[in-house]
């Protein structure tokens, strides 16, 4: 790849990586909305000094909001039940779940490939890699509502099997990622000490875009994975 | 992904058939027990070995002895479920 055209990448890279941010702050966001829209006991309401509206139709109270986990009691409770799972089979079932790992892990080495400037040969232009990221917020945002059932569940609501098969997958990703960062670490550093080239800070949001995914993902990997062994949604 | 388990001693159990001599279903069994509904299934399949306090949970909604529902051995089959 020519200096030019390393350029372009790059600076493509990170506009797009800006757009990946905000694409995932807003995802959060709708996120939250249909969370008060759908279990709304008004209490944002009276926080903001709005109208409180009559009760029509069944609501779900949020009840108690864990900060460390970021969820409500009666999300995880609505999360976690019998009319849940069979109204989301799709998004629950052991195949597709597994196909989400799948695809996050493809679009994952694909950005990073992209990221490191690793040509395939596949004949695709080295700023058309930046995109594969799009791919990795898309598969992460499925894979994480897949399972943030457990996964973002506090210890107190769900039972003693679930807390062992969520645990048991925290242990074995941060276990793996043990390995994988000295691995990827080493990588990167014989890379660039062999073209003899400073890190740049773009390459550096890469890199830490990367890993933040790897970071956050792998435990939900983990579950997901291994979902129908323990029979968890 | 990983190796296997360390191999347990197995815990057989007959909670299936207790249950249903107290004409409970697995949603009743782990509305009053607290756990999720999948657990109990787990349990009566022998694919989840419960703690003690969760075994003793068990016994006690469904009015027995905790060693007529689980035990280190495998159950009789022709042995009646204690009413």
């Amino acid at each position: 790849m020519n200096p030019s055209s390393m350029t372009f990448y790059i600076a493509l890279s990170t506009t797009t990586y800006i757009a990946l941010g905000i694409a995932v702050l807003l995802a959060i966001s709708i996120q939250t909305i249909w969370i008060f829209n759908r279990y709304d006991n008004h209490r944002l309401r009276r926080i903001l000094g709005l109208r409180v509206p009559s009760e029509s139709g069944p609501r779900h109270k949020l009840g108690r909001f864990y900060w460390q986990e970021g969820v409500f009691a009666g999300e995880v409770t609505q999360l976690m039940s019998a009319e849940y799972a069979e109204k989301h089979r799709w998004l629950l079932s052991h195949k597709n779940q597994r196909r989400f790992v799948v695809l996050l892990v493809v679009s994952w080495l694909l950005n990073l490939f992209g990221a490191f400037d690793v040509s395939w040969n596949l004949g695709f232009a080295g700023s058309l890699f930046s995109w594969w990221s799009v791919l990795v917020v898309v598969a992460y945002l499925v894979l994480r509502q897949s399972v943030r059932a457990l996964a973002d569940a506090p210890s107190e609501l769900i039972d003693e099997r679930l807390t062992e098969v969520r645990d048991s997958a925290y242990r074995s990703a941060y276990r793996l990622l043990g390995w994988i960062i000295p691995i990827l670490g080493g990588f990167a550093f014989a890379a660039y000490d062999a073209t003899d080239a400073a890190l740049t800070l773009d390459q550096f949001a890469f890199g830490l875009f990367c890993f933040g995914f790897i970071f956050e993902g792998l435990p939900s990997m983990f579950i997901a994975w291994r979902g129908k062994a323990k029979g968890v949604n | 992904m990983g190796r296997k388990p360390k191999e347990e001693t197995p815990v057989f159990n007959r909670l299936e058939a207790v249950r249903e001599a107290r004409g409970l279903s697995r949603n009743e069994l782990a509305v009053g027990a607290d756990v999720h509904y999948q657990t109990i299934g787990y349990i009566e399949r022998g694919e989840y070995s419960p703690s003690l306090s969760l075994a003793l949970t068990i016994a006690k909604i469904l009015h027995t002895d905790i060693a007529e529902i689980f035990s280190l051995q495998p159950f009789n089959k022709k042995k009646a479920v204690p009413q």
